[in-house]
């Protein structure tokens, strides 16, 4: 091969590998862009699960602590106990109170059927004297009969001693002038003075009826009152009949009562309430626990979750339910599978703060923007909940 | 994934038939997480010596045109090729 033909050739192979090299990156760029474009990726990603901050319900010291930290636990195993007694005592306590009503119920009960009878005997009362008010206004009817008697009987008299009174008169001048005998005279008199006698007691008799009816009205009025007393009486009786409604309205409260001290004393166990990690024990036993005071921590291990920081202008390429690439950091080489649960709906705004009410809005301005970045949560579906810890660092590919 | 032209093409070149996508694309580097393409860039720029070695013993380099775009051309390519076969 001659000195020019290989100069020659060796332009034609550099002119080739240039303008190749050209084209292949205008290629590949365009490639590395589409690729990361339709499956974007972030390794601003951490792991993350539920957590509860274990607490008792119900306070007292710990006599016995069941788990050690960072243990795996399942769902219903016991945690820690708290001191019952105090509970013990108060459901006891709950009990006899039950107890004492349903004695006081059945006290009342007593009570209630001997106002009962009272009631009964206030009523026979009342109708006893309604019986005296009828036999009083007989008693006023015979007395009055009587009055009406005496008055006849006195009128009779006072005419029978108008009679011997003229016969009197009439035969006293014959007596003197002698045309009767004396004795004659005499009888005549003493038949005055025996219709005066009459008289007199017809008129005493009489005095004596009034009186009597008098009195029969007296009791006609004190029968009427003897009436109103004893209906009085059946009133009060019939209001001093207790209702044992009021101490049977109790009976629902003491039972919610005896519940409660019952749910306390249950609470005393407290249990797994699912499957998971503990973590953050620091405590032993003796500790005093506090209702709603955090003990430890309970991780949920049931579900994991990886949030990663998309770019908004990535957030177009991200559906909810594709699939997501997971690694951790911790363990490159292992691919987990995900699948994009939800993207968040708000990060705290630039210039979002208030100073003093009002909107606090920086002066300087920038050209460039960074765009803002959003939350996607992204379940994984295979987690090793050997691997995975709560904020461990991880990269996320959407697919 | 649909066969498109600009996802079927990087397929059939035999250096991503290699390629496993099942690592992170960020490597450790004694507890810092270096994002793929950092790494990527540094082998690149190792290989672009090599290419550039060889070229000049072939006496190449001057038949390429001009070289402030061929080498930044050709350091993007690998880098890019590297990205693609190994973290894509």
């Amino acid at each position: 091969m001659d000195q020019p033909a290989e100069l020659n050739l060796r332009k034609w192979i550099g002119r080739a590998l240039g303008l190749g090299v050209f084209l292949a990156t205008i290629w590949v760029v365009m490639t590395v862009v589409g690729e990361s474009n339709k499956s974007p990726r972030t390794d601003d990603a951490n792991v993350r699960a539920n957590f509860i901050e274990m607490a008792p319900e119900v306070n007292g010291r710990i006599m016995e602590l069941a788990v050690k930290d960072n243990t795996l636990i399942k769902k219903g195993d016991l945690l820690f106990v708290i001191d019952s007694r105090p509970y013990e005592f108060a459901l006891q306590s709950a009990l006899s109170d039950q107890a004492a009503l349903e004695q006081q119920i059945i006290d009342a009960k007593r009570r209630i059927a001997a106002a009962g009878s009272a009631v009964d005997a206030a009523k026979a009362a009342y109708d006893r004297s309604g019986t005296s008010v009828k036999t009083a206004a007989t008693g006023v009817d015979a007395a009055r009969a009587a009055v009406t008697r005496a008055r006849s009987a006195m009128a009779n008299s006072e005419a029978q001693l108008a009679l011997a009174k003229s016969n009197l008169k009439r035969i006293e001048p014959l007596v003197a002038k002698q045309f009767v005998t004396a004795e004659q005279g005499d009888q005549v008199r003493t038949a005055a003075n025996i219709a005066q006698g009459n008289a007199d007691e017809a008129k005493a008799a009489l005095a004596s009826a009034e009186a009597a009816q008098a009195q029969a009205i007296l009791r006609q009025q004190e029968a009427d009152t003897t009436v109103t007393e004893a209906k009085a009486r059946v009133g009060q009786a019939t209001y001093l009949v207790d209702t044992i409604d009021t101490l049977v309205s109790q009976r629902e409260a003491r039972a919610a009562r005896v519940a409660s001290a019952r749910l306390d004393l249950e609470r005393c166990r407290v249990v797994a309430p699912f499957d998971g990690y503990v973590t953050n024990l620091n405590i032993s036993e003796g500790a005093y626990a506090r209702a709603g005071v955090s003990v430890f921590t309970i991780i949920d291990s049931r579900k994991w979750y990886v949030i990663a920081n998309y770019r908004e202008s990535s957030l177009a390429n991200i559906h909810d339910g594709m699939h997501v690439d997971v690694f951790l950091m911790g363990h490159p080489d292992r691919k987990f599978n995900g699948i994009v649960e939800s993207t968040g709906f708000g990060v705290f705004p630039e210039d979002g703060r208030t100073v003093g009410g009002l909107p606090d809005v920086q002066r300087t301005l920038n050209w460039v923007h960074l765009s803002s970045r959003f939350p996607v949560r992204i379940r994984v579906q295979d987690p090793d909940p050997t691997l995975f810890r709560i904020g461990a660092t991880a990269v996320t590919v959407v697919r | 994934m649909t066969p498109t032209r600009k996802n079927l093409l990087p397929a059939l070149l035999p250096l991503l038939l290699l390629a496993g996508c099942s690592r992170a694309p960020a490597v450790d580097v004694a507890g810092s997480f270096f994002p793929a393409w950092m790494v990527c860039l540094t082998i690149g720029v190792i290989l672009t010596f090599v290419v550039r070695a060889i070229l000049v013993r072939l006496r190449l380099e001057a038949e390429v045109g001009p070289l402030a775009l061929f080498y930044p051309g050709l350091l993007t390519l690998i880098t890019s090729l590297i990205w693609l076969a190994y973290f894509r």
